[in-house]
């Protein structure tokens, strides 16, 4: 799987670069975040993939500054049956997939994008939601979560030391 | 609240409790994003899984350089993760006429 903070995703800048395909052809799921594509948008559809995508849409004012954030997964076409959306947000904050079919444990893939601190489009909820979220996955399945958090962790430790 | 007694050093083996990390610096959501990984006991597979040990930097803008997009999965999962890249193709970041300011990571997963 590829994680990518693409910085603007167009049908040009994916299919006319053939070393783009050739990061893309060796894994089975693409997760691109920061696509600047609008609502209204139909996401570029790479041969031999199927897309899932959530757009950021207007601001609170209604008004776009420019085209920002945005996430689009592109599942390789012989995943494409056993992949579905579970969740988006409409903030265009993230979206899950639920992968795997009736008979086996599924995995959910959660994909993230969260605008910097001090952005207008930055939400102090947003960390709260992911959590609930995580939490009602994995009474469902695995969970894997992906994306560009804005977050520099330094080596702080990422669990409750009882040391 | 998580209890003491789900904390994961019980689980998550001892040559993983250590997560390294180029970037020394800690700005952003990184409060948040880490009480997300202690609430839902979910970790960082940068800087601890083979491909990135070191954390490598994600993030090369003119601000600096950065760690920011990261995987995350629970102790269960991690048997089936066998390799985390960051791919520093100056196709891909950082030149002039790259595609984007970050780079590409890839996980490898059965």
């Amino acid at each position: 799987m590829c994680l990518w903070n693409i910085h603007g995703a167009t049908i040009t800048k994916l299919e006319t670069h053939e070393h783009l395909l050739d990061l893309f052809q060796h894994v089975d799921v693409v997760a691109l975040t920061e696509t600047h594509h609008f609502p209204s948008d139909t996401f570029p559809v790479l041969s031999g993939f199927y897309c899932f995508d959530v757009a950021r849409p207007m601001t609170p004012q209604g008004v776009v500054r420019k085209h920002s954030g945005g996430i689009a997964v592109l599942v390789k076409e012989t995943w494409a049956n056993s992949t579905a959306v579970w969740k988006t947000a409409r903030d265009g904050t993230r979206i899950w997939l639920r992968l795997g079919n009736a008979f086996q444990r599924s995995l959910f893939l959660c994909i993230v994008y969260a605008a910097p601190q001090g952005s207008p489009y930055a939400d102090n909820s947003l960390f709260k939601h992911i959590c609930q979220e995580v939490g009602k996955a994995m009474s469902l399945g695995g969970v894997l979560l992906a994306g560009d958090f804005n977050a520099r962790t330094c080596t702080n430790t990422d669990f409750i030391d009882c040391s | 609240m998580l209890l003491v007694s789900q904390a994961i050093e019980d689980t998550l083996p001892n040559d993983m409790l250590e997560c390294q990390n180029r970037d020394t610096v800690t700005v952003g959501w990184h409060r948040e994003f880490l009480d997300l990984c202690r609430t839902t006991r979910l970790f960082i597979l940068n800087g601890r899984t083979p491909g990135n040990i070191s954390g490598e930097y994600t993030c090369l803008s003119n601000k600096g350089f950065s760690t920011v997009d990261y995987f995350l999965t629970t102790v269960d999962q991690l048997e089936g993760v066998k390799r985390l890249e960051v791919n520093c193709d100056e196709k891909y970041s950082s030149h002039k006429d790259a595609h984007s300011d970050h780079r590409p990571l890839v996980l490898t997963i059965t």
